[in-house]
C-alpha cells in the first residue's frame, strides 16, 4: 500500500484537541501499530510514556537477523537466544493491559525450554489472544525443519 | 444498535460535541463499509483518499465524534488511519503530527530512548 505523507499541522488548537482524546482511545490507536512503534511513543511526552504498556495489538517476537547470524556462525546460539528471552520477558513484565490480539514467537527453542514457553503461553492465554503462533523451527542451515504450531481462536 | 447516540444527537438541539461537518463524514460510513466490505483494495483506496483530504486535526475531531456516537467501526477506521499516518515515523514527526511538546525533565527522554533503543531501529527519515 502506497504510504501517504500528511502535511504537518501548524494549528495550535491541535494540542487542545489531542488532550481531549481519552487515554483508552489513544491506547486503541496504538493497537494498530507494531509493538516497536507503540513503545516508541513513550518518548513523545509524559502522558504517552504511560500509554504503551496498555498495548493490546499484536505481540510479535522474532529476530530473523539474529537467526541468520547464528546460521552464518557469526553469533553463538546461546548468546542470541538469551538476548531474545531477556527481551521477551522484559516486555511481558512491562505490559499492563488486559487484552492482546495476537502473540507470536519465532525463534529456535528445544524441549529444554519447555517451562519458559509454557509461561509465555499462559501469559498469552491470560490476555485472551485471538491468535497464538509458536514457530520453533531451527535456523535454515542443514537441519530439517520441525513442525510449527498455529492456533487461531475465533 | 450502531447509532445509539445519533438519535440523542438529533434530539438535542444544542449539541456542540459533533459539528454538522463531522457528522456528514461519520454517519455515511456504515453504508460505505457495507458497499465495499468485500473489496479490500477499494477500502484501501478510500482510506488513502480520506488521508489525502483530511488534516490531522480533522481526524482527531472524527475520532472524538465516532467515540461520542458510540460507533465502533468508524472509530476503528479513523484510529487505524492515524496509526498508518504515524507508522514508522520519527518522534519529531509524530510530535508535530499531534501538536505535542516534550515535557520531560532534561535527560529523561534520552534515558527512555536508551531503555527502548531496540524499538528505534529502522525508523523512516523525515
Amino acid at each position: 500500500m502506497e504510504k501517504s505523507v500528511l502535511p504537518l499541522p501548524s494549528d495550535k488548537d491541535l494540542k487542545h484537541l489531542i488532550s481531549q482524546l481519552p487515554d483508552d482511545i489513544l491506547v486503541h490507536m496504538l493497537s494498530f501499530l507494531t509493538l516497536e512503534e507503540a513503545v516508541r511513543t513513550s518518548v513523545l511526552s509524559q502522558r504517552w510514556k504511560h500509554l504503551w504498556p496498555f498495548f493490546s495489538g499484536s505481540l510479535n517476537f522474532d529476530d530473523p537477523d539474529t537467526m541468520w547470524d547464528i546460521a552464518a556462525k557469526k553469533k553463538k546460539m546461546k548468546f542470541g537466544r538469551n538476548k531474545f528471552i531477556k527481551r521477551v520477558n522484559c516486555i511481558l513484565k512491562l505490559l499492563r493491559g488486559s487484552n492482546l490480539d495476537e502473540f507470536r514467537v519465532c525463534f529456535e527453542f528445544n524441549k529444554d525450554f519447555k517451562d519458559l514457553i509454557d509461561g509465555w503461553v499462559d501469559f498469552a492465554i491470560s490476555k485472551g489472544v485471538k491468535r497464538l503462533e509458536l514457530d520453533f523451527s531451527p535456523t535454515w542451515a542443514s537441519i530439517p525443519s520441525r513442525p510449527s504450531l498455529f492456533y487461531t481462536y475465533m | 444498535m450502531k447509532f445509539c447516540t445519533v438519535k440523542q444527537y438529533f434530539d438535542d438541539e444544542n449539541n456542540n460535541n459533533v459539528t454538522n461537518g463531522i457528522a456528514t463524514t461519520v454517519i455515511p460510513l456504515p453504508n460505505k463499509h457495507l458497499k465495499i466490505k468485500a473489496n479490500n483494495k477499494e477500502m484501501e483506496q478510500y482510506e488513502q483518499e480520506l488521508l489525502r483530504n483530511v488534516m490531522p486535526q480533522e481526524l482527531t475531531k472524527l475520532i472524538l465524534a465516532a467515540n461520542y456516537l458510540n460507533f465502533k467501526e468508524a472509530l476503528d477506521f479513523f484510529c487505524r488511519t492515524v496509526a498508518n499516518a504515524i507508522q514508522n515515523k520519527s518522534v519529531d514527526y509524530v510530535r508535530k503530527f499531534f501538536g505535542l511538546e516534550s515535557d520531560f525533565e532534561p535527560g529523561e527522554e534520552e534515558k527512555l530512548c536508551k531503555e527502548f533503543a531496540w524499538s528505534f531501529e529502522g525508523v523512516d527519515e523525515d
